[in-house]
């Protein structure tokens, strides 16, 4: 589905190369020309406008214009089988061309559903507690299950959660799209490379930065705007105070989208950046993805439930078993408190639970902690 | 006239008879020393010639020629300063018609004729007694250690002119009297009745102890690490006299026992992650041994494992399968005992709060791999036992019950080496984690329910081969600990817990 290289595009991606991720400039400078193919005539032709220009934007736009170097350029991404949309493309999304400075050029692998019915960002933290692991994987099913499209950032913790949660909806046709902080073909961080194939399997990886582009920290900032810009809503699972969620989050302010947030735990330091904006106002509290669906009236019946956890009959287990299972059901526990909670002597404390974990009911924590595994198991005190 | 001294030389642990030698013929005065000596003994002559004066006795002014025999072994330090200067004595007739006295001895000089004492006096006595010697003349400050060998005489000597008045028998000298064997003593380590709260880990150090096996503990700063390193000595069982002879001859050669008797706890070394290899293995160009032979029957305890070289990591892996390490350097070849138990310790993450509830970890995935990957498989191989240890806040620490004496625990230990000791009798072995391939088969076959727990976990983990070894050796000695002549279920089960390393890091 090679796309024809009408002189315009040629024109847009020659000032894309040349102006990067700073999409205002190039706005500012097709205005400033009337059209793309003026501002190329003007910009090649009269030396003068072309100095007023910055130094690193002169010199690329330089390189850019050698004959043929468009057509290479096109070229590369076809090999890697990379795509480019932009404002006014049919398959640019819709919501992103709404935002004041829309990226320029969209570089994407994999398919991009243009016109979602919803489509919410979900962001936090890259080291989250059990809890927002749970959450995100929650959210980003039902969201992706009832056919909205879960839009997230690739980097470790919540926003791996929340792809792998859409991922996990089998049935969803486009549940997933990522927004990355690097070139399209450039894998960050290496860890989630599996994701990261299975997202353009299924969904696509977009951004705004040139193919090969490495990552950089004021990357982030950058791409945060175009994840609130793909969303009706951004949703924040676990936070820090101050973190690259609350930028999302005031970029979705900006954007007049809205902003949702899923309660913490008070006292955990991962709460207090969804705590703090629900208690300024700056974001609607959220117990359940159906209160997102409601919002939007997106109320699809769910194509699907999750798998059922397997119901387990407490009185199933041997008493020492049951004994521990039921002091987790209340939260998670360290080997020390459990230990000071019952009497058994060490050695079949950890008997118990070595089997208790690979009867697949427990899930261990990193600093020896015990958790039940509430993705498999739901526990019936009988 | 000619003189013969007998004095004693060392090479690692062992050692060989000096005979020092003098000759003093007429022509211009001079003071040679031949016989491969170093630099210390040359600049003995200065020690000797104002030691004599001072001690009221006359330098010969004379061609003195002094020769320490046998000429092609190096001899080192200042332990010659004695034999030297009684040799130069007796050879030019001031002390009497008996010129070769029976004793061996060594020593350092002073200047004002004062004896001073040296590194290695033990290890001497002992090999020289082997050798057939019974009388030694010992600096007063190593007498008493000097004194723990049976059937030996000991002749404390504190100056120069107190030994040459005894040859010449103007004057005797008490022999130190036979030190008694006081037995085993707890000074220095922990006790573990003083830890409160991480009884998971103290029952993982128990075990290992019981079969031998190093251990690796994980925890947050602060969670107790090196509290529970340091109380580990105190549950090994009693040392006896022959391993206290053995640790005290090694650490005799460092000089660390001068007037201190026999070692009689069980060594707690701690070098430094900064330790370069020759520290840790031993080295210099003189071979002396290193952290691991200094901590010989006892507990190496290495803090911030990850932080260390991977050079100096890697120089522990041969001696830890050995127990002895031969070190080689151009001037000296010494071997060395190094049978320790290797406890290490490490944070979770390079910031030290991974799993932590009051401070949350700032390292990304890929960074605490990396630190985890510093520490390399095959040495990771040689540690059986990893435990996490869970943080304990300070408010807890409190309310935390203490446990067991370490006395009571080391009861356990040892009835459970005495069952190992019955069981390898045949097997040339000691210890459940020297069992080889062949020896776990032979003593640890899963029964079938316990077999399909461990093919889980096989599966699960993503374990190694060597790994699921590790852990039916660790189930024996859970076994026996308990004892236990059949492994049972639980006890196979209690060992897969002490894989954290292979069980954490499996999230999202």
């Amino acid at each position: 589905m090679a796309r024809e290289i009408t002189p315009e595009i040629a024109a847009r991606l020659w000032l894309n190369y040349g102006t990067e991720y700073n999409s205002r400039l190039f706005l500012r400078i097709v205005k400033k020309y009337g059209s793309l193919l003026e501002a190329k005539d003007a910009l090649t032709a009269h030396a003068d406008a072309f100095a007023a220009l910055p130094d690193r934007v002169r010199a690329r736009l330089t390189e850019a214009n050698q004959t043929g170097f468009v057509e290479r350029l096109i070229e590369r991404m076809e090999k890697k089988s990379i795509r480019f949309t932009f404002p006014g493309d049919d398959r640019y999304p819709k919501l992103l061309a709404e935002i004041p400075d829309p990226p320029s050029v969209l570089y994407y692998i994999g398919k991009i559903e243009p016109d979602p019915e919803l489509s919410i960002a979900m962001v936090g933290s890259r080291h989250p507690t059990k809890y927002g692991i749970e959450v995100a994987k929650r959210f980003g099913y039902d969201l992706a299950s009832a056919g909205a499209l879960v839009v997230s950032g690739l980097a470790e913790g919540i926003d791996a959660c929340a792809a792998r949660g859409a991922l996990d909806a089998k049935h969803a046709v486009c549940p997933t799209l990522a927004v990355l902080g690097c070139g399209v073909d450039v894998i960050y961080p290496k860890a989630n490379e599996r994701l990261y194939d299975e997202i353009i399997e299924r969904g696509a990886v977009v951004s705004e930065f040139l193919p090969g582009t490495q990552v950089e920290r004021f990357h982030f900032p950058i791409r945060n705007r175009v994840m609130s810009g793909l969303a009706h809503g951004t949703l924040v699972i676990e936070a820090a105070e101050r973190s690259g969620t609350s930028i999302t989050a005031g970029y979705a302010h900006d954007q007049g989208r809205d902003v949702f947030a899923v309660p913490g735990r008070i006292g955990d330091e991962m709460s207090a950046g969804p705590n703090g904006m629900i208690a300024r106002g700056e974001a609607k509290a959220v117990f359940s993805p159906e209160e997102i669906l409601s919002e939007y009236s997106c109320l699809h019946v769910a194509a699907e439930t999750r798998p059922p956890a397997n119901v387990l009959l407490l009185s199933s287990l041997p008493e020492d078993q049951r004994a521990i299972c039921r002091l987790l059901k209340s939260g998670e526990m360290s080997f020390d408190d459990l230990c000071d909670a019952l009497t058994l002597p060490i050695g079949t404390m950890n008997a118990c639970l070595t089997e208790l974990q690979f009867s697949g009911i427990l899930q261990v924590l990193p600093g020896r902690r015990y958790a039940i595994d509430t993705d498999k198991v739901k526990l019936k005190d009988i | 006239m000619l003189s013969r001294i007998k004095s004693h030389g060392l090479n690692g642990i062992g050692g060989f008879a000096v005979q020092v030698e003098t000759d003093i013929a007429n022509g211009l005065p001079g003071f040679e020393i031949v016989g491969l000596p170093d630099a210390a003994v040359k600049e003995s002559r200065e020690r000797v010639r104002a030691a004599i004066k001072n001690a009221g006795y006359i330098f010969p002014a004379a061609r003195i020629t002094v020769n320490l025999a046998p000429a092609d072994m190096r001899k080192e330090g200042a332990v010659y300063d004695l034999p030297v200067a009684l040799s130069i004595l007796a050879a030019s007739g001031q002390l009497g018609a008996n010129p070769n006295p029976a004793f061996v001895t060594f020593g350092e000089l002073g200047l004002d004729g004062g004896v001073r004492a040296i590194a290695g006096t033990l290890p001497m006595v002992i090999d020289a007694f082997s050798k057939g010697e019974t009388i030694f003349a010992v600096p007063e400050g190593n007498a008493e250690e000097a004194a723990y060998v049976e059937g030996v005489k000991i002749l404390p000597v504190s100056t120069l002119a107190q030994l040459c008045e005894y040859v010449r028998g103007d004057a005797t000298i008490t022999p130190h009297p036979t030190e008694q064997w006081l037995g085993y003593e707890q000074r220095f380590a922990t006790d573990f009745s003083e830890i409160k709260g991480q009884q998971g880990a103290k029952r993982a150090a128990e075990i290992a102890i019981a079969g031998g096996h190093n251990i690796l503990l994980i925890g947050t700063p602060g969670a107790g690490k090196t509290m529970l390193a340091r109380a580990i000595p105190s549950i090994l069982p009693q040392l006896t006299y022959e391993e206290s002879l053995e640790i005290t001859k090694i650490h005799s050669i460092t000089g660390a026992t001068k007037g201190r008797g026999m070692i009689r706890e069980r060594p707690f070394r701690a070098p430094h992650h900064g330790a370069s290899s020759a520290a840790l293995v031993g080295g210099g160009n003189r071979a002396m041994p290193g952290e691991i032979s200094l901590s010989h029957y006892g507990v190496l305890f290495l803090d911030e494992l990850p932080e260390f070289q991977h050079n100096v990591l890697e120089a522990l892996r041969q001696p830890l399968e050995d127990g002895f390490i031969t070190v080689s350097r151009a001037a000296a070849t010494a071997t060395y005992p190094a049978e320790f138990v290797l406890v290490a310790a490490m944070n979770p993450c390079p910031c030290g709060n991974h799993g932590s509830k009051i401070h949350p970890c700032r390292c990304a995935k890929s960074q605490i791999e990396r630190y985890r990957g510093r520490i390399s498989g095959p040495l990771l191989d040689r540690i059986d036992i990893q435990i996490e240890m869970p943080e304990v806040g300070f408010l807890e620490l409190s309310e935390k019950s203490a446990g067991e004496p370490s006395a009571v625990i080391r009861a356990r230990v040892e009835a459970a080496r005495e069952a190992q000791r019955k069981r390898f009798a045949e097997d040339g072995i000691l210890l459940n984690a020297q069992m080889s391939s062949k020896l776990i088969k032979r003593y640890c076959s899963p029964d079938p329910a316990s077999e399909q727990l461990l093919a889980r976990a096989y599966a699960e983990l993503k374990l190694s081969a060597r790994a699921y070894q590790r852990i039916l050796k660790v189930a024996r000695t859970i076994a026996d600990v308990e004892g236990a002549e059949q492994i049972a279920l639980a006890h196979y089960a209690e060992a897969i817990q002490y894989r954290s390393l292979d069980q954490s890091g499996r999230e999202a």
